[in-house]
């Protein structure tokens, strides 16, 4: 086979309209994040280009290094991971009181965010070969997945750190843990509540009270999820237009680019928009769970799963936020929110995901 | 089989997860259709007329008292008139403000106004103060007045009064509004646009303090602005009060004294480092910096020769002159380059390299204390000479020259050891012989702040140990201990006494308490000398050190010293406990 018809196959096993939805997506992120900036200069919609160009470029490396080897290399990256998380704690500069952040030449990077993508590599690998659905692999799973969730909760960030939970359950599902675990999952987790709330920062738990009476606290956070409500309900079926939001350009939402970018684009927008945006997700998330059907590799099938618990959980807190219907945790919208970590790291994930589509007969058993 | 079936399973789990996914997709659809379709109408009302208001609640800075509660800044109760930027956006309301405020003797144009709302505009819901300082009989009026613009809101405000004036201007500073600068600085701290901040002094270094925590109240108005129901309340807590450990009176009486002069006084505790004066003159009224400056009057008082807002006794440099000489005398004890019995001769100059350096007259032979209590250049040149720089510096270092003394009050200069390595690297020469003798008088380019001076004193009076200047007692005691044997220190002591006793400092002796001490004077021009006396009483049981510095004085001995005498004098006598 020559090299130019190797391309071409490479080529055309890719997942066009899958690629599209995503620009698309991102392309509608960088229109909001503009009219959420509106009037301050374009400093943040330079940047969300310049992370949108880096994404891309991360996208196209992963895809040609392949999913293959990202297995082989998932425990040493994983190893990483865990040391990088345990220095920034010691190091880290404390950005709004927590340590999530690395500073590369003037370029700042969350070290958590892309440890999302490894934890659904290392658990794909360690998981598919492990064909005895016991007790104590279920119990050796979690110990993993605390080795660096734990760390990440003590940046403190609440909202990531549910994330890892959320792939360690969706790779557990995807494996097929059996549903008595499952139910053992659900119980502890709410039997940790209590035991789990004094730990939490005063902050966090405000945003938890805020969610459940938003009236406690009207001054501060309850003053966010009040306005958010009031942004996605007054955007109507067809929204106010292109910079009309009077939520977002009178100040009444915090964060408007990052946090609430939903709601600033469900005002303007409308109940048309805002489905539409949700109609993409759907799209993309089927696209995803399709790679994962189609593939013989069981790693990909269980990283598949991770990976659809990943984008899925971060749409559901997001949107459901900005309704008021969940507690702000300040998770990013997949593609659409600014902010450079979050997109690199889902980016790299489609490179790898898309490189599965390569082979998809090749088994791994 | 079971090869088979695994698989299976796992695609199984993948389809149900898939719509387990499309499930919360669809729930999100149904909880945007029930807000954005079926109650679109309420929150457009809401968003059109967003009728959440959140107003600021002040709270009482804190007290500063001095040593014996007397208040030297106080809060009293003011009124001011704020408003909401989202109810004053049209021209129309503005003009009519403007005209309202006019009516009653405010004058603030419609341009004013829209300045007012830029410069303290954080959300359009947050007041923001339109006019301050109002008293209760002015604010009576205007609320009573049927025309009074339902977009205004009454609110009572805090004002700073500094009753003690310029006296403690430099110790307890003042504050003003908060700036573009420290707002980015400080704004995670909740500071916003219109506060107050301390700005220098006290009042800038104990803010965390002084500042207490803002309240808020948050109220629901209808759509023509007007008050429906308040919604939440958080009272604001009022700063906390400050002792300092000055004494006013003293303070009072030493402003009396350095009245039409230029120079700083410090005095301070010899155990503690217990501040008790602190004065720098001239000074300057912190009562209309509270209240804001006009742009032409700050720069008349930033541009005025003399300087009046630079603490002299903490960021002034000036060369030690022979108040230095004690560092050589310690350093030559210690380290036992001399004996308290050593003498040299002097002939009223000495040939150092081809440059003679003068002494004030022939002194013949001096022991140390003969050469402290003459002021002995000759003796000294001779002792640095044998020394060399680099002890000399070092034991400067250790006295506490050359690095602040900590004292909690904004701008404190660090000083200028001048060294080998200084001279090396500023102007690329090496050091000479005659450098030291210069260094070891305290001229050439060595520079301190009055107060290391008083700091080493201190250390001289106690026995060895170096205290941290501290204002509060709350700030507790600290310090560092030299290690010199009281031997060495009772030599310097003694030589210290026979200063006052029958030395150049005989004046600071003339008021009835036993001083000890050291003059030195500077020459800083053809006919200009700035004037220094550090020295501490009672010279036999220390209570206070002092420092007295006079710019373009006469000379140390005739000038200044009978002021130290003259305020230890006062302060043993007439404010002992």
């Amino acid at each position: 086979m020559t090299e130019s018809s190797k391309l071409k196959q490479v080529f055309a096993s890719l997942d066009l309209p899958l690629i599209a939805a995503i620009a698309i997506l991102y392309g509608l992120g960088v229109m909001t994040i503009y009219s959420a900036t509106y009037g301050q200069g374009l400093g943040y919609v330079e940047r969300q280009l310049i992370n949108g160009i880096v994404a891309a470029m991360a996208m196209v490396v992963f895809f040609f290094i392949g999913i293959r080897r990202f297995f082989e290399w998932s425990y040493l990256l994983y190893g990483l991971l865990v040391i990088s998380l345990i220095a920034l704690l010691f190091l880290g500069d404390a950005t709004r009181g927590s340590h999530r952040w690395v500073y590369l030449g003037g370029f700042a990077f969350q070290p958590s965010e892309m440890g999302k993508l490894i934890l659904c590599l290392a658990l794909a690998r360690f998981l598919a070969l492990k064909k005895d659905k016991s007790f104590s692999i279920f119990l050796e799973v979690l110990g993993l997945s605390a080795a660096s969730g734990l760390f990440v909760l003590l940046q403190p960030d609440l909202g990531t750190s549910i994330i890892y939970v959320v792939i360690t359950i969706s790779c557990l599902w995807v494996w097929g843990l059996p549903k008595k675990y499952f139910a053992a999952i659900v119980g502890s987790g709410l039997a940790c509540i209590p035991i789990g709330w004094p730990f939490l920062r005063d902050y966090q738990k405000l945003r938890i009270l805020t969610f459940l009476n938003p009236n406690i606290d009207p001054l501060g956070a309850g003053y966010n999820v009040i306005q958010s409500r009031i942004a996605v309900g007054s955007g109507g079926v067809f929204g106010k237009g292109f910079l009309k939001g009077t939520q977002s350009k009178l100040q009444f939402l915090p964060e408007p680019h990052t946090d609430f970018i939903f709601g600033v684009f469900a005002e303007e927008f409308g109940f048309v928009g805002a489905f539409l945006v949700l109609c993409l997700y759907a799209f993309v998330l089927w696209r995803i769970l399709l790679v994962g059907l189609k593939s013989k590799d069981l790693r990909v099938k269980i990283f598949v799963g991770g990976f659809t618990g990943w984008i899925l959980f971060h749409v559901f807190e997001s949107v459901g936020m900005s309704m008021g219907l969940l507690p702000v945790t300040g998770l990013a919208l997949p593609f659409m929110s600014y902010g450079g970590s979050s997109i690199i790291s889902l980016s790299c994930g489609f490179g790898l995901l898309l490189s599965a589509c390569l082979d998809f007969p090749k088994r791994y058993e | 089989m079971k090869r088979l079936d695994l698989p299976l399973t796992i695609d199984k789990r993948l389809l149900y997860f898939s719509y387990f996914a499309f499930a919360i997709l669809l729930f999100l659809m149904i909880a945007l259709f029930v807000f954005q379709v079926m109650h679109g109408d309420d929150y457009v009302r809401l968003a059109t007329e967003n009728r959440l208001r959140v107003i600021r609640l002040s709270p009482r800075r804190g007290t500063i008292f001095d040593a014996n509660q007397i208040p030297l800044a106080v809060s009293i109760s003011t009124f001011s008139i704020q408003g909401y930027p989202l109810s004053m956006q049209s021209e129309e309301t503005i003009e009519r403000i403007a005209s309202f405020l006019g009516k009653h003797g405010i004058v603030k144009r419609p341009e004013d106004l829209k300045e007012t709302l830029k410069s303290q505009y954080t959300v359009p819901y947050r007041s923001v103060t339109l006019v301050n300082n109002l008293t209760l009989a002015q604010m009576a009026t205007i609320v009573a007045d049927p025309e009074f613009p339902q977009e205004l809101v009454p609110v009572s405000q805090w004002r700073r009064v500094y009753p003690a004036g310029e006296v403690m201007s430099h110790v307890v500073g003042y504050v003003g509004s908060i700036n573009k600068e420290e707002l980015k600085r400080y704004g995670s701290r909740g500071y916003q646009g219109g506060d107050e901040i301390g700005k220098s002094g006290v009042e800038a270094k104990f803010e965390h303090l002084l500042r207490g925590n803002f309240g808020g109240e948050a109220i629901e108005v209808d759509a023509r602005g007007r008050l429906v129901r308040k919604l939440d309340f958080k009272p604001s807590e009022h700063g906390k009060d400050v002792v300092l450990t000055l004494d006013l009176i003293a303070q009072q009486k030493v402003s009396e004294l350095m009245e039409g002069k230029r120079g700083g006084v410090i005095v301070m505790d010899v155990q503690r480092g217990d501040v008790v004066v602190l004065y720098s003159s001239p000074s300057y009224d912190p009562n209309p910096l509270a209240w804001g400056l006009r742009d032409f009057e700050w720069r008349a008082l930033t541009k005025d020769p003399s300087y009046p807002m630079m603490n002299r006794v903490i960021g002034g440099l000036y060369s030690p002159a022979s108040t230095f000489k004690i560092v050589a005398a310690i350093a030559g004890l210690a380290e036992g380059v001399i004996t308290p019995k050593t003498t040299f001769y002097c002939p009223g100059y000495l040939e150092v390299g081809n440059r003679r350096f003068r002494c004030v007259r022939p002194h013949g032979r001096e022991d140390i204390v003969g050469a402290l209590r003459d002021s002995c250049n000759v003796f000294f040149f001779q002792l640095g000479l044998k020394l060399g720089v680099d002890v000399l510096s070092d034991w400067a270092y250790r006295l506490g020259f050359g690095r602040p003394t900590g004292i909690s009050l904004p701008g404190e200069a660090t000083g200028n050891l001048a060294g080998r390595r200084w001279k090396k690297v500023t102007f690329g020469e090496s050091w000479y012989l005659g450098d030291t003798a210069n260094y070891v008088i305290g001229q050439g380019f060595l520079l301190v702040t009055p107060i290391q001076l008083a700091r080493a004193y201190a250390a001289v009076a106690n026995g060895g140990f170096l205290p941290r200047p501290r204002l509060i007692e709350a700030e507790g005691l600290d310090g560092e201990e030299i290690s010199i044997d009281d031997k060495v220190l009772s030599v310097i002591r003694k030589g210290l006494e026979e200063v006052v006793k029958s030395g150049t400092g005989r004046a600071a002796g003339a008021y009835g308490v036993k001083v000890a001490g050291k003059t030195g004077t500077v020459q800083t021009s053809r006919d200009k000398n700035d004037a220094l006396f550090v020295g501490y009483a009672p010279a036999d049981s220390p209570k206070y050190v002092i420092v007295v510095l006079l710019e373009e004085g006469e000379s140390g001995g005739r000038a200044v010293a009978p002021l130290a005498g003259e305020i230890l004098a006062y302060l043993l006598k007439e404010r002992g406990e």
